[in-house]
């Protein structure tokens, strides 16, 4: 197992397993959205140990997988070794029929663990799931029979998850859309918690 | 983990997942029908990092027709995962600022970072054999005019300063008197958006000009074979996945591809010392050792490498995004040895660092694996920066104890039931020497009591600009005299990570002379180039400073590309 994380004791309720977007900042962000759901109990939050180095050298960078300057998506290589990894993490810690809730990078890679582990997924969240990442998504992946259902947040103004939304189904995924309010960052966070905490709930 | 796990490594099962062509040991795909004719172009170049696209600018520059084979799936190698510097004595952006780099200082310099054990500075050619100091030379007088012409066909645009947290330019990696220019010779491609782009934007620059001048990459083409007539290389064979074809070059055949640090057997076959891995591209092979061997050429020094270090656990063959230790974060850190002795500036570049595990004293490689001990301040500070892990975390990687006592009992331990399964190939595990406890305490007693003066005895950690340079700011709490020394708290926990011996990439290969030839017995063999780190490096086993990979590359990359294409304009000239 070579994933660094951190896991938040919580209820009873389903666990969770949040993946975060580039750089440590967004951890504590999809760790408290979750949370927030009131729709999962423990959460694990795994850190991608892919570094970036935006404009030179950055020390601190946490990121799932390598993006390509120039090129819409992201190296399918370094993806790939993403999703390999938080399948090897469910797989280590047993959690018992989780949700995946991914955000921007994290989105991406929840989405391949869950497609290519569905057995062992309840059901995935991806917020703000870029189009040209989804696209990355090894064949692999893409290519599993079954599917836990997907619910996808995106912003209204970026037509980017209404096109993930495409994708998804046209290989067979059952994928629910939501577009994120206006507001505050603070006030969409809060939006965007009681939707998963509807749908998980509904679910 | 699953039977899966225990069945296939984990870079094989990325690379099963990612449905990779061309892993390596794969045979080539069956020949094309023969019906099929060759392609035929002036030059062909091979890889897509910063040298084999500097030496496709050079040939499209020379007005010459270039196929550019790619054999991974993604653009730009080893330079798309770097900041996409280049080590370039005397550019635009010092000439600018005013600092001046002149050539001698710069040459000798070179030399002694390069050729440490013949570097003389009053024997002629400063020691260096004679071809090598050519080479030296040639990379001075050659290096800023290049970069110039690159920026003027529109190929590049390296003018960005590269530049520290501080706000000052990032120092060289050796501060020798010869040194008369510490700061400015990193440069950088300058971003869309203004300020300095990386090496992804480096390639995107590059390829961007190639795509320009109709010569796209072409993802997932190895080079398998050279086709030979003769003693002149006249073009390859290429597999696309699917079958070989062959492309005739009428100019000749640049190598721009990587070295073979991602081969274990030619590492073992090569290399020096126990090298564990390597975390440039994983496509890093060693395709031309083969090739050029078939063809003739001289070896350089194949024992050769960009240094550097990684945790045990997460050495791999094979898989993208294996971090190298950067920098060691922390103050109140140390790397200590089997015997709990230190061995290194823990501050110092990753080249430094890397090459200490390959010290072989007494009866073994004393360095073979080094332990990184922190305390839990310093776990606290500096947690996040890898390989530190963010504070609170699980980290598989980390063994902690309660004081030196606590910590030795859980190393001891990690040691005998752990790494054995996670230790690289070739590195066998090891374990505490007899006295370990005792030795590291009067270590970090030492350590501790020159933390507190800020004056480090044994190895001058903090004396250095480069050192501040990959530190970044003082720990909040810092009130002592030297910024990256405090002493660690002794009673409470302590912390350790095993770390080994690595490499960027090897940078060694054929020998090229100073247009980018490759030389074979008997001279330059005619149709054969190369730049980068699948040749032999002009800095000897030297790493003067950051963008010591990527400036060669480019320098005798375009080099090569303009030779190769005005050779085939020559010889279409005299057939007309």
């Amino acid at each position: 197992m070579k994933l660094t994380y951190r896991d938040v004791p919580g209820t009873a309720l389903r666990p969770a397993v949040v993946l975060h977007d580039r750089g440590a900042a967004s951890v504590d962000r999809v760790t408290a959205v979750a949370q927030a759901s009131g729709a999962v109990g423990r959460v694990v939050a795994p850190f991608g140990d892919y570094g970036f180095t935006a404009g030179g050298m950055e020390l601190a960078g946490i990121c799932w997988y390598r993006t390509v300057p120039g090129y819409a998506g992201a190296d399918p290589l370094s993806l790939a070794r993403a999703v390999v990894q938080v399948g090897d993490l469910l797989d280590a810690l047993a959690l018992d029929d989780p949700a995946l809730i991914g955000w921007g990078q994290g989105a991406v890679v929840a989405l391949g663990a869950g497609l290519l582990h569905p057995d062992r997924v309840a059901s995935v969240v991806g917020v703000d799931a870029r189009t040209a990442h989804v696209e990355a998504l090894p064949v692999g992946v893409l290519s599993e029979p079954a599917a836990p259902p997907v619910l996808l947040i995106g912003s209204g103004a970026d037509r980017g998850s209404d096109d993930s939304e495409a994708r998804l189904r046209a290989h067979g995924v059952t994928v629910t859309g939501w577009r994120w309010p206006g507001g505050s960052e603070e006030d969409r966070d809060k939006a965007i918690a009681e939707q998963i905490g509807r749908w998980l709930g509904d679910g | 983990m699953s039977d899966g796990a225990d069945s296939a490594s984990f870079g094989q099962r990325v690379a099963d997942l990612a449905r990779l062509p061309h892993r390596p040991g794969a045979p080539p795909s069956p020949s094309g029908p023969p019906a099929v004719p060759p392609e035929e172009c002036d030059v062909v170049v091979v890889g897509s990092g910063a040298a084999a696209l500097s030496a496709a600018a050079g040939a499209l520059g020379a007005g010459a027709s270039v196929v550019i084979c790619e054999k991974g799936l993604i653009p730009g190698g080893t330079t798309a995962c770097s900041g996409g510097v280049a080590h370039i004595y005397g550019n635009a952006v010092m000439r600018a600022a005013g600092v001046d780099d002149p050539r001698a200082e710069a040459l000798a310099y070179m030399a002694r970072v390069g050729y440490p054990a013949a570097y003389d500075p009053e024997a002629p050619g400063l020691g260096v054999p004679p071809d090598d100091f050519a080479l030296l030379e040639a990379y001075y007088d050659r290096g800023a005019e290049v970069m110039d012409r690159l920026g003027r066909l529109g190929a590049a645009r390296m003018e960005a300063p590269w530049m520290a947290w501080d706000g000052q330019m990032f120092p060289d990696y050796y501060e020798f008197p010869e040194n008369r220019a510490v700061r400015g010779r990193g440069i950088q491609p300058v971003a869309p958006e203004g300020g300095a782009g990386n090496g992804g934007e480096l390639v995107r620059q590059l390829a961007d000009f190639a795509a320009g001048q109709g010569s796209e990459i072409r993802l997932g083409h190895r080079v398998v074979d050279l086709m030979i007539d003769g003693t002149e290389v006249t073009g390859v064979v290429v597999d696309d996945g699917s079958a070989c074809r062959r492309v005739l070059a009428r100019g000749g055949v640049v190598f721009g591809s990587g070295g073979f640090a991602h081969d274990p057997e030619l590492r073992e076959r090569f290399l020096r010392g126990p090298i564990a891995g390597a975390s440039g591209t994983p496509s890093n092979t060693g395709d031309l050792v083969g090739m050029a061997s078939r063809a003739g050429a001289q070896f350089g020094r194949m024992h050769s490498g960009w240094w550097n270090q990684q945790v045990v656990e997460a050495v791999e063959d094979y898989a993208a995004g294996v971090l190298d230790i950067w920098a060691v974060p922390g103050d109140g850190m140390v790397l200590v040895n089997r015997f709990g002795v230190r061995a290194v500036d823990e501050k110092r570049e990753y080249e430094s660092r890397g090459l200490v595990h390959h010290v072989y004293e007494g009866d073994e490689y004393v360095n073979r694996v080094m332990f990184m001990i922190y305390d839990q301040r310093t776990a606290e500070r500096f947690g996040g920066r890898y390989p530190i892990p963010p504070p609170g975390a699980v980290a598989d990687h980390v063994v902690s104890g309660i004081g030196v006592g606590g910590l030795t009992g859980a190393l001891d331990d990690r040691l005998e039931h752990r790494t054995r399964a996670a230790m690289p190939p070739g590195i066998a595990p090891v374990g505490l020497a007899p006295g370990f406890e005792r030795t590291l305490a009067s270590t970090l007693a030492r350590f501790n009591t020159m933390a507190e003066v800020g004056r480090d005895d044994d190895f001058g950690r903090g004396t250095k600009a480069v050192e501040f340079a990959f530190h970044g700011p003082a720990a909040a709490d810092h009130r002592l005299p030297n910024p990256l020394l405090h002493p660690l708290d002794l009673d409470g926990w302590l912390h350790a990570i095993c770390v080994v011996g690595t490499t960027f990439d090897t940078n060694s290969g054929p020998r090229i002379t100073a247009e980018g030839r490759v030389l074979g017995t008997a001279g330059p063999i005619d149709g054969l180039y190369g730049a980068g780190n699948c040749v032999d490096s002009v800095f000897g086993e030297g790493y003067p400073g950051g963008g010591s990979t990527i400036g060669p590359g480019m320098v005798f990359g375009f080099m090569a590309g303009t030779h190769a294409g005005r050779r085939s304009a020559a010889s279409s000239g005299a057939a007309e």
